[in-house]
């Protein structure tokens, strides 16, 4: 269990009981030709909407939010949805062509567990970006707690200490 | 020291809000105010948005302030009072914490500092009003964040119809009978000074009880 956690082992996080997986990524980006801020746009755009479709067709039964954030050296670009019927909503500081990026991608949804969000996030990530010429290199990621993570105790073994949760 | 939350469930607006409040606080009403972001993750997207406006922000990370490390944010109000002195502190936790658990967790802080409650203002998203409230497991979270408000904002009015608008006027108020409730817009900046003179007006404890 995080590290950070107060209060005793046995206290729930309030988002447990409800289903609510997430998955946070950090990804650095290159490219070998420098990119202009529509095309940046259009790409988080789109990236948001496909990894909604994404968590959609493994299951999720509710967006809660996917957002996003881009530093580069001519600025910041923030892109987030709630949902494919929403749209995605971008927007951007980026004042010239880039091809060096950090971005954190962050997947909130419900209905499935975190490892399928993150295999949905990872999937649309790969498939957005590199239509749009970029290399990624994973820098941190990290999974949520969900419903699916309390540890389920072996017959016999109820009154035993739970293993701790590994982030 | 007042403590403010702009609370909501995920994808309500919260991050923009809170920028928005706390540029029209800071400025046109020129008072002191601290930014503590909470994200589960602990890679923040929302903290590192609020920095891109200038603005100095708390980012805690790694768990809900309302359970999970609310010791993490308990250390964070006295540390703030002690060192940067705020007026207010605006404190947007994630989209899935309890506001009174929240309230509860910033009070704990009154041990070692002067403190005061302020509103718990929960943001509700008129573009998504039966999404939300009808959800058979999430809408148990939305109903208990609105029944916990002070004031509930109606979030991106820009983009709903006023016949929504008053659709979800009405929802919330079944939920809440007592809380304020008001619309805005962080995109047009609808109703953004009128929700700061509400939250800085001077209040008498305990205004923003725990209900």
């Amino acid at each position: 269990m995080d590290s950070k956690k107060v209060g005793s082992d046995s206290t729930k996080a309030c988002y447990e009981p409800f289903g609510v997986s997430g998955y946070a990524v950090a990804f650095r980006l290159t490219r070998s030709e420098p990119i202009d801020n529509d095309m940046l746009k259009e790409m988080s755009g789109n990236l948001m909407l496909r990894i909604t479709a994404r968590c959609i067709e493994r299951g999720a039964k509710f967006i809660g939010h996917i957002k996003s954030y881009m530093k580069t050296k001519e600025g910041y670009l923030k892109a987030d949805t709630i949902g494919l019927d929403k749209g995605a909503y971008v927007e951007s500081s980026i004042t010239g062509p880039t091809s060096q990026a950090y971005l954190v991608i962050n997947s909130i949804v419900q209905g499935i567990d975190k490892s399928q969000v993150k295999l949905a996030t990872l999937e649309a990530s790969s498939e957005v970006l590199l239509k749009y010429g970029f290399n990624i290199e994973i820098e941190r990621e990290h999974e949520y707690f969900d419903k699916f993570d309390i540890p389920i105790q072996p017959k016999g073994e109820e009154g035993k200490p739970k293993q701790e949760e590994s982030k | 020291m007042r403590v403010i939350q702009i609370a909501g469930f995920l994808g309500s607006g919260k991050t923009s809000a809170i920028i928005s409040l706390a540029r029209t606080m800071s400025g046109e009403f020129k008072k002191r105010v601290a930014l503590v972001v909470n994200e589960i993750g602990d890679i923040p997207v929302d903290g590192k948005v609020v920095e891109e406006y200038g603005l100095r922000v708390k980012d805690l990370g790694g768990g809900c302030i309302c359970c999970e490390i609310a010791t993490s944010f308990t250390n964070t109000l006295v540390l703030l009072s002690q060192t940067f002195k705020p007026d207010f502190v605006l404190v947007e936790p994630t989209g899935v914490a309890i506001p009174n658990q929240v309230k509860l967790a910033a009070l704990m802080a009154r041990r070692d500092c002067d403190i005061s409650l302020g509103a718990a203002v929960v943001l509700f998203d008129a573009t998504r009003p039966e999404e939300l409230l009808f959800n058979d497991i999430l809408g148990n979270i939305v109903i208990r964040q609105l029944a916990d408000a002070d004031v509930i904002a109606i979030s991106k009015i820009d983009a709903a119809s006023d016949e929504q608008l008053v659709d979800c006027e009405q929802q919330v108020r079944k939920v809440n009978q007592n809380a304020r409730i008001m619309r805005i817009s962080s995109v047009r900046g609808d109703g953004m000074s009128e929700l700061v003179k509400l939250i800085t007006e001077p209040i008498e404890y305990p205004a923003y009880q725990i209900r």
